[in-house]
């Protein structure tokens, strides 16, 4: 009797602690990023802040979400094996991440075959959400929560057309870094600009290994263009500072991923004053929520952050709001109430395009949702110029830029 | 014309810029015989000091390029402490391989530097500020005085390193070292000695280099690899060891980069510098002026 007594003892106590450890077992996600970047570290950032902002109000169901985060150092082979150890050894319900358009078009036949939800939020090739479009059924673990390249260089064209207006900019010359995610940029910009009435005098691209910008800066000079468009990411630094230390005449606006957030003006020693550039997010008034969100991720990382903190942290509340909705972590329930996503985050009001769309599964793009924004660095602070309901400031030239 | 004396211009600042950074790689290698692959990691290392001191302290600029330059003679002593040495004085190693060692060690001791520097200042890069303000017009080119007074720092750093091989005592024991360890040993000369000298040599010549690199092009971690790639490239076309001829090739390819850039396209910028290496290992594998 006594042994009896025992073992209904022992039976009891490992039936209580195995449903106490099913009942708190976490939802795991897995953030693969380009950690020691400006956007690397705010794809973790972001990430981390959302989730602890999520667990804190009791988390998905009351279920924790539990995050394990790799470092691909910027190479899809340590970004494919990352995604195969997040899902074979920790079992994760999905992956984010990645800024760079080649890693996340690597990433993606592994997305399909492991049957895993992949958001990218921070690579910008439509190719990303083309290869959705084309082939639903093998890619629909994919998505894009970021503005693909098109829309970036459509985000530059209206700002030049809204706010810069009043200058009578008539010429630009197009320049960026030779990768992926620029070629559909360029091609957008070729098209965008003259339907603005801005003559395109020039355009080249150049490696992104490159550090002496003095030839590219005498070829652009000779076609005295008013204003220089870019489509920067890896590189930026250098050119700014070139620019501004040779006091070029023509006004730089586009994409300079490098110098949206707060860090950039020490970086380059002051030299991004009047430097404009697009992105995802600014500490402006998007939304309702991007104040706050900008507030407390200044308070926990002491910078502000770079776009892909913004996307980041929507995609965290997302995915957590698609489990919520689906009341399951079964993956093609989840791709199920991930589409459906009607969302106000801190970078806009998100919905992602339909299977019919050539950008399925990337977010909608549309004046009233989502359309990123225009920020200018002025006198040591990055404002706000675009759109106008979220404008900080006013666009201004630098004294040694025709006007 | 302007277009000659664009190139002429320009690939003389490159070039100089490059003779200077790559010249301690060619005079580590002519008199201890290591093949350092760390060299682009120490310029590195230097160029982001600068940085920090200037950018977080505030001090004159001056003062940070001295602090880079401290730290980069630490860093080039420990690389010969912990690395090159014990691999040197080990007899577990046979000596015929030793070199293939000290090449592995070498570029170990890169990556080490490489992510240390990423876990502490981040992979973005950095740019020091300009050592002076203002920009010159020539031949309607805009030129930086900061461009000019750089270019003409590293003439004169070559010119003193030139001076202090051939004219002192200690330049001559150097340049006697790459000759031939055994007859300074034969001399009376301490060897120990003559090593310690080196890699201070070293270590404030990449020191200054870096922080030339800093206030032009720019560094990030990730800057090592390729500045490694280019000292490389430079002295096989120059010849293993010989400082001269390493001069001359950073020129050549300095002035071949510019001439791509501005006749072919910018993207394409380092590919012909690198297809004439090629051919050069094929053709004269002892480099365009042969080792001392």
């Amino acid at each position: 009797m006594r042994y009896l007594k025992l073992l209904v003892f022992i039976v009891g106590l490992v039936f209580i602690s195995t449903s106490a450890a099913l009942a708190v077992r976490p939802i795991n996600v897995a953030i693969i990023a380009e950690e020691g970047t400006l956007v690397g570290d705010a794809i973790v950032n972001g990430a981390k802040l959302a989730v602890k902002q999520i667990n804190a109000k009791g988390g998905v169901d009351g279920k924790p979400i539990k995050l394990f985060i790799y470092d691909d150092h910027m190479k899809a082979t340590d970004a494919v094996q990352a995604f195969q150890r997040a899902v074979y050894d920790h079992h994760v319900v999905a992956v984010i991440g990645s800024w760079i358009s080649e890693i996340a078009l690597s990433l993606e036949p592994w997305a399909a075959r492991l049957h895993t939800i992949y958001i990218t939020t921070g690579a910008a090739s439509p190719k990303i959400t083309e290869k959705v479009h084309k082939n639903y059924r093998r890619y629909k673990y994919i998505f894009q929560l970021k503005y693909n390249a098109i829309e970036m260089a459509k985000t530059v064209c209206n700002f030049i057309h809204d706010d810069l207006a009043n200058y009578h900019y008539k010429t630009a010359y197009v320049a960026s870094e030779n990768a992926a995610w620029t070629q559909p940029l360029d091609e957008e910009y070729l098209k965008c600009l003259p339907k603005i009435g801005i003559k395109v005098v020039g355009h080249l691209r150049f490696s992104p290994n490159t550090t002496d910008f003095t030839p590219i800066f005498s070829k652009i000079k000779a076609k005295n263009p008013d204003i220089l468009i870019t489509g920067w990411a890896h590189t930026g630094l250098q050119e700014t500072v070139q620019w501004h230390e040779e006091k070029l005449p023509f006004l730089i606006v586009g994409i300079n991923a490098q110098a949206s957030t707060s860090d950039f003006w020490k970086k380059s020693n002051g030299a991004t004053e009047g430097i404009i550039t697009q992105a995802e997010g600014s500490p402006a008034p998007i939304t309702s929520k991007t104040i706050p969100f900008v507030k407390s991720y200044e308070k926990m990382y002491n910078i502000t952050p770079a776009y892909g903190g913004y996307t980041t942290y929507d995609a965290m509340y997302i995915l957590a709001n698609a489990i919520k909705k689906a009341k399951t972590t079964n993956t093609n329930k989840l791709i199920k109430a991930l589409e459906a996503t009607n969302y106000v985050g801190v970078m806009g009001h998100i919905k992602f395009y339909p299977k019919s769309s050539p950008f399925a599964h990337g977010i909608v793009y549309k004046k009233g949702l989502a359309t990123g924004v225009m920020l200018q660095w002025q006198h040591g602070k990055l404002e706000t110029v675009w759109p106008s309901y979220a404008a900080t400031a006013k666009v201004f030239i630098p004294p040694f830029v025709k006007k | 014309m302007n277009l000659f004396w664009q190139i002429l211009i320009d690939g003389f600042i490159i070039s100089s810029i490059y003779a200077v950074g790559v010249v301690g790689f060619s005079l580590v290698f002519g008199t201890a015989g290591v093949l350092n692959l760390s060299h682009g990691a120490l310029l590195v290392v230097s160029a982001i000091f600068f940085w920090f001191f200037v950018s977080n302290f505030h001090i004159p600029l001056v003062l940070g390029m001295a602090g880079g330059i401290i730290i980069s003679v630490i860093v080039s002593y420990l690389l010969f402490i912990i690395v090159i040495n014990p691999i040197d004085k080990s007899k577990k190693i046979p000596q015929d391989e030793k070199e293939v060692f000290v090449l592995t060690a070498t570029l170990l001791w890169s990556m080490i530097i490489e992510e240390i520097l990423i876990y502490f200042f981040s992979s973005n890069p950095v740019v020091a500020p300009p050592f002076v303000k203002g920009v010159l017009k020539i031949f309607n080119m805009n030129i930086t005085c900061n461009e000019i007074l750089l270019s003409l720092s590293s003439i004169v750093i070559l010119i003193l390193l030139w001076l202090f091989i051939n004219k002192t005592r200690t330049g001559k024991i150097l340049l006697a070292a790459s000759m031939s360890h055994d007859g300074l040993a034969i001399s009376g000369i301490d060897l120990k000695k003559v090593y310690i000298t080196l890699w201070g040599v070293y270590g404030i010549l990449t020191g200054v280099s870096g922080a030339l690199l800093a206030s032009f092009l720019g560094a990030s971690p990730s800057s090592a690899g390729p500045l490694t790639g280019l000292a490389f490239s430079v002295v096989v076309l120059g010849g293993l060891g010989n400082i001269t001829g390493s001069i001359i090739a950073a020129f050549l390819i300095g002035y071949i980069q510019t001439m791509t850039a501005y006749l072919i396209s910018p993207a394409y910028t380092p590919i012909p510098a690198y297809v004439i290496l090629i051919l050069i290992l094929m053709f004269k594998p002892k480099g365009l002026f042969g080792r001392f």
